[in-house]
């Protein structure tokens, strides 16, 4: 295997203009020395708070946004460098998207078969026959382990893990290389969301598929994931590989999110015991963890922590 | 709690059915469901979403509209039955009996009307309390969940989506209800927010004495916070049991299908020996 990511963020800063008009406009620093890289075959997780910039990794990696400072490199091209129509069009095929509302994201007026078919024609992944592409549709619907009878059905008639599989097959469809997954299980009964994250693991080990991996779930970022980055507040306050960043975690928001994550074989009555002033530690620790920091320490071979402003 | 479980049970649900009436005839959401909860004790209904455990929580405080349809059997709180409650007598039972905090709480507060009209309303509905007295109690109820007073001139959008979440539950303390009706009261916020809202629901139930109906899909989160649990599969309660048991020894295949689809990060934490112990002074600058 070749040691070139698929995708490196060096140092990625992006800031957004909030007010403006009338009011006075300000910057708002969404992300600050963001670095990563995801490898085929691997997964990435990427894990923090609702509005701590994961999202927002997703959207400069799919030329939503344009960085503010710092390189984003696919296959070790800048991206900010990818013009034109058919670079452009080639980059968007390989880098898929797979997002959070399994319900949003197919179009209820067509069936399930449209929404395979329409990716392997714009993307010329099929020739426009119509048996070749029902085959093809087929084939990409036993991947994801879904009946070939799903082809003819609608939206609205899958659950929202079959849906989240349709989704899948999509990425599959036009044989992408990185997959931008954000939160595809948070909306998924907890029963089906196991089936989902093995289909990913899969995916990973069979196609090759490098993942990121955003969600606010440690628990799931645990299972699916090889590297974990935690954020907070725009940064990335410690990464490195997943069972050294769980078991072993040197940053205090690190630890409080761990800690936070309910553990079914101790009581609550044990848990309130040992933290007295839960509301006013957590704030204490969210105050420190929030300074912009750009110096970092190593901790074991592959595992790093932001440091901790003064 | 267990010498509580000799004497009657605050709320005793038997046989209870609640059919949703289709063009296709009446589909049986809840099939006949029968549990206990005793004064102060956190009872967990757990299954994931369709199972009818929100249909029950509906059920219990009377909430269900049609084409929602208790269809059977008795709820009886604290020596009443609830299904046999005219409207009017309603008005009188919910709050002040039962409170209720929703799935997504922090959007059932009214984002037109300060905070103070929330509570006034709550309160002077169901008290002979003077405006000066309601707001006042809400002032106490504010500080109960450490809010700041000066906050209930703000509106809902002022607040984030934990500090709404314990307004809730703050409007909810404020009749010192007996049965707080909780469904999925934690689930839109994450993990660090959850904890913190669950360690002052602990102390305000060891305070007031209330009984929590505790609704999640989340089994560890359930596990923890709750004395016993029923676990709900297709609108039948499959098993009850204390909550260390359901953990320990599930005995209805679906419960353990349940636990294996958890990943749980603290297993290998337990075993995992790190290599030095941690001192915030290391990763400082």
């Amino acid at each position: 295997m070749d040691n070139t990511p698929i995708l490196e963020l060096r140092n990625v800063v992006k800031d957004f203009t909030t007010g403006g008009g009338f009011a006075k406009s300000d910057l708002f620093r969404a992300l600050n020395d963001v670095s990563f890289s995801i490898h085929k075959g691997k997964a990435l997780a990427l894990v923090g708070e609702s509005g701590c910039g994961k999202s927002t990794c997703a959207r400069l990696i799919t030329k939503i946004y344009e960085p503010t400072q710092g390189q984003i490199l696919f296959r070790g091209k800048d991206i900010t460098e990818i013009k034109g129509r058919q670079e452009v069009l080639n980059y968007r095929k390989s880098v898929q998207m797979i997002f959070q509302d399994p319900f949003g994201s197919l179009n209820p007026t067509h069936t399930i078969y449209h929404h395979l078919a329409r990716p392997l024609l714009l993307h010329r992944m099929c020739e426009n026959d119509k048996t070749k592409l029902r085959d093809r549709v087929h084939e990409l619907l036993e991947m994801v382990e879904l009946p070939a009878l799903t082809a003819e059905k609608f939206p609205h008639e899958l659950s929202g893990g079959q849906r989240q599989r349709v989704n899948m097959a999509k990425t599959l469809a036009v044989g992408a290389d990185l997959v931008l997954a954000d939160e595809p299980t948070s909306m998924l009964d907890v029963s089906i969301r196991i089936g989902v994250l093995d289909l990913m693991q899969r995916m990973k080990k069979e196609f090759n598929l490098g993942f990121l991996y955003i969600t606010h779930d440690l628990a799931t970022a645990h299972y699916i994931a090889e590297e974990t980055a935690v954020m907070y507040k725009g940064q990335i306050v410690e990464w490195g590989d997943t069972t050294e960043v769980i078991n072993n975690p040197q940053h205090p928001y690190t630890r409080l999110l761990i800690s936070a994550v309910p553990d079914p074989d101790v009581r609550f009555a044990d848990v309130v015991k040992g933290e007295e002033d839960y509301s006013s530690h957590a704030q204490h620790i969210r105050d420190i963890s929030s300074a912009k920091v750009n110096q970092i320490k190593r901790v074991n071979q592959n595992h790093y922590v932001r440091l901790l402003a003064g | 709690m267990n010498e509580l479980s000799s004497t009657r049970p605050l709320l005793q649900v038997r046989d209870l059915e609640v059919d949703y009436l289709t063009s296709d005839g009446a589909f049986q959401a809840v099939k006949k469901v029968s549990f206990d909860i005793a004064a102060g004790e956190v009872f967990g209904l757990a299954g994931e979403s369709g199972c009818g455990k929100s249909t029950i929580a509906f059920a219990v405080t009377r909430l269900h509209k049609p084409p929602a349809l208790i269809s059977g059997g008795e709820i009886i709180f604290d020596g009443t039955d609830v299904v046999k409650l005219t409207e009017h007598q309603l008005r009188d039972f919910r709050w002040t009996q039962i409170a209720m905090v929703f799935q997504s709480a922090m959007n059932s507060l009214n984002p037109v009307l300060r905070l103070e009209e929330q509570f006034c309303d709550v309160i002077m509905t169901h008290t002979k309390m003077t405006r000066v007295e309601a707001i006042e109690r809400a002032e106490q109820l504010l500080d109960i969940v450490k809010i700041p007073r000066e906050r209930l001139r703000d509106y809902p959008h002022q607040f984030s989506g934990g500090m709404r979440q314990r307004l809730v539950i703050a409007i909810c303390l404020a009749l010192n209800a007996k049965l707080i009706v909780m469904d999925e009261p934690t689930t839109a916020l994450d993990v660090v927010v959850q904890r913190e809202i669950l360690q002052q629901i602990y102390h305000l139930k060891e305070e007031f004495g209330f009984s929590i109906l505790f609704i999640t899909h989340d089994l560890s989160l359930m596990t923890q916070f709750c004395d016993r649990i029923g676990v709900m599969y297709q609108g039948e309660l499959v098993e009850v049991n204390e909550s260390q048991q359901i953990r320990h020894h599930p005995q209805h295949p679906y419960t353990q299908k349940l636990w294996s689809a958890f990943p749980s990060i603290h297993e290998g934490r337990k075993h995992y020996q790190p290599a030095g112990e941690f001192t915030p002074e290391l990763i400082q600058l």
